[in-house]
């Protein structure tokens, strides 16, 4: 049996699901002959046959805290809600009889009708009330299991959310993720991304509308593993809306990661930035795909894009391509994207200074990531990423 | 300390350096002038170490040991510092890390422990003082955003830290302007001792008003062409170098 052939059995009774079934069913599976599949594939998946997910843990939520990060917790074991193991706090509100938005249409790809298909959606309303950060923890226990959360976040007016969006466990897994994100005027949302987990699949949609004077923000942190695919898209939908898409990606051994983003400018004056950073070493893979698209109505807009990658071996491989699609004249946009090895200059001047050269490698391989790290609106997330990227590194550099 | 015979060097297919020979002692300080793409830069690189550079001919011997057959970094550790013209910016590296990790390789070399961290700060902290220098600066990036005279500042403060047996000094008077220029020769004379010498490039007089050097060189097509004592920069200021090599 298949992965596809499994996703079909796991569709739930609804008319809705059903549906996304079929569409599952017509479509498959995403595949290199799409345009947004070109460098990397789901192939590892196709003779793969994925259970139903069991929500089977006897640990401790808290192994996967971040130190200082204070928040209420919510956990998810394989992509199955966690009441239990999860916090009740004041301005949050969970649900699983919402009506779902369906801003990700099954139409999308294979993955987004599989979702649809198969998992059981819960809504979370976040009120003005909400001061606390919330940390939502996937966990991924096992293997070959086919976890697939769906969320859907209601950020009523004036209401502000920082989430971490933890994916962390030993399982080999599928982690086919779908999460809508609505944001209501005043709104602001800070979202943070960590994915940490190395043997598992991980697929993900997001779709963020953002009504007027609302801020979102995400963080995305792939710290490497077998497949990472981060798909979002965010629409800016009413005046003075913004939001900033930053991320890091760093793969090595055999790793792959792939990023999609797409920002659109809707109406008049929003603003939109991005700063994605990736290093590829080993025989590791990963895809920047970042579109920001201008409608024609929207004037006096302003979006910056920026993309920077590290190639530090000669079989690793980093596909860039970043897309400006503008309609509109009065428009302030800027984007530049690149693809190098370590600066020769800066090396030059740290081994001046006496540091070793494999020292002095490492210190700007570090340097070049942290740049993310300091741009975390959020102290223990960036000390613990500095601390995380620079584990990766051969030597100490902290 | 230092000896430079029959140097000859080239970046790419271009030769640069022609025949330089200079004799360095304990405690000297030599003024190198020349006018541009004389070769004065790429002396102090080759020095260093400069991936960019091949020495073609020529032996430098530093303090008895082959110096072109040690790594940019063992040279470093042995005592060499380049204050660079043009001081790179290494964004995301802090420069309190760069400081201290510099001075830990050196006493590691030196067969010391890794500096305390009390001790280091307080060091740091006499030396930016010395420097002029805010502490805020020892978290900012190394040279990131900074003015060309901050970046000149900040090359004299690592080097007051490091306390070098040869300084390099490379066109350290450029881009700054009067009050920097004092600060920094202030900073430099600091650091004048009996066992410790300097090669300072420059292409005018300004910095050899505060710095005063034992001897100067005029370097021109890639050779010294005339050698001489502090005079030799003023006749330099009078004559230019056009007057002063027509009749050398």
């Amino acid at each position: 049996m298949s992965a596809l052939e499994s996703l079909i059995s796991h569709s739930g009774p609804s008319a809705e699901q059903q549906s996304a079934r079929a569409v599952l069913a017509r479509m498959g599976l995403p595949n290199r002959r799409l345009e947004d599949w070109k460098y990397l594939s789901l192939k590892h998946l196709e003779n793969e046959a994925l259970t139903a997910p069991v929500a089977d843990f006897d640990g401790h939520a808290s192994e996967y805290d971040i130190p200082g990060f204070n928040a209420a917790r919510l956990v998810w074991v394989n992509g199955i809600f966690c009441a239990p193991l999860s916090d009740q706090v004041t301005g949050l509100t969970w649900s699983n009889q919402a009506q779902d938005l369906d801003w990700v249409s099954p139409e999308l790809d294979g993955l987004a009708a599989a979702n649809r298909a198969g998992a059981e959606l819960m809504e979370i309303q976040v009120s003005p009330e909400l001061v606390m950060p919330v940390h939502c923890l996937f966990l991924s226990i096992g293997e070959q299991q086919a976890a697939q959360p769906r969320l859907q976040w209601r950020v009523s007016a004036n209401a502000q959310l920082e989430v971490l969006e933890q994916h962390a466990g030993p399982g080999a897994n599928l982690v086919n993720m779908v999460s809508q994100f609505d944001l209501a005027a005043d709104a602001k949302v800070t979202r943070y991304k960590l994915l940490n987990t190395t043997q598992a699949t991980h697929t993900a949609h997001t779709h963020a509308r953002v009504a007027k004077n609302a801020d979102f923000q995400n963080h995305v942190i792939d710290l490497g593993g077998r497949f990472h695919r981060d798909q979002i898209k965010v629409e800016l939908s009413e005046a003075h809306a913004t939001t900033r898409l930053n991320g890091l990606y760093m793969v090595d051994g055999r790793y792959q990661s792939d990023s999609h983003t797409r920002i659109e400018h809707l109406v008049p004056q929003c603003t939109s930035a991005q700063h994605y950073r990736g290093i590829a070493n080993g025989r590791g893979k990963a895809v920047f795909n970042g579109i920001v698209y201008i409608g024609k109505n929207a004037s006096q807009s302003a979006t910056e894009q920026k993309n920077a990658n590290l190639l530090l071996s000669n079989k690793a491989e980093i596909n860039p391509k970043p897309e400006l699609q503008i309609h509109n004249d009065d428009v302030v946009a800027s984007h530049g994207s690149t693809v190098g090895n370590l600066d020769d200059d800066q090396l030059f001047y740290l081994r001046q200074r006496g540091i070793g050269e494999d020292e002095g490698r490492a210190l700007l391989t570090f340097a070049f990531a942290e740049q993310i790290a300091q741009a975390l609106p959020c102290a223990p997330l960036a000390e613990y990423l500095e601390q995380r990227i620079a584990k990766n590194l051969p030597m100490d550099v902290l | 300390m230092l000896e430079i015979k029959n140097l000859h060097a080239r970046v790419g297919d271009k030769p640069i350096l022609k025949g330089i020979n200079l004799s360095v002692g304990e405690g000297e300080i030599h003024a190198i002038m020349g006018p541009n793409g004389s070769g004065k830069s790429t002396l102090s690189s080759v020095l260093a170490g400069h991936t960019d550079y091949e020495v073609t001919d020529g032996e430098v011997i530093y303090q008895g040991e082959n110096l072109l057959e040690m790594e940019p970094e063992e040279r470093a550790r042995a005592g060499i510092f380049l204050s660079f013209q043009y001081p790179v910016e290494v964004p995301g590296v802090k420069n309190i890390y760069l400081l201290k990790s510099a001075l830990n390789a050196k006493r590691a070399h030196q067969g010391l422990d890794e500096i305390n961290p009390v001790e280091f700060l307080k060091l740091v902290r006499e030396k930016l003082a010395l420097m002029k220098m805010d502490e805020a600066f020892l978290h900012r990036n190394i040279n990131e955003g900074f003015s060309g005279g901050e970046k000149k500042r900040n090359e004299i403060l690592q080097m007051q830290l490091l306390e070098p047996t040869l300084g390099l000094l490379d066109e350290t008077d450029s881009g700054l302007d009067v009050d920097a220029l004092r600060i920094v020769g202030e900073g430099i004379n600091h650091l004048r001792a009996e066992n410790r010498s300097f090669v300072m490039v420059t292409h005018y007089q300004r910095l050899l008003d505060h710095v005063k050097p034992d001897y100067v060189h005029v370097l021109a097509g890639g050779q010294i062409r005339a050698s001489g004592d502090f005079t030799l920069a003023q006749r330099l200021e009078k004559e230019g170098y056009e007057g002063l090599l027509a009749e050398a």
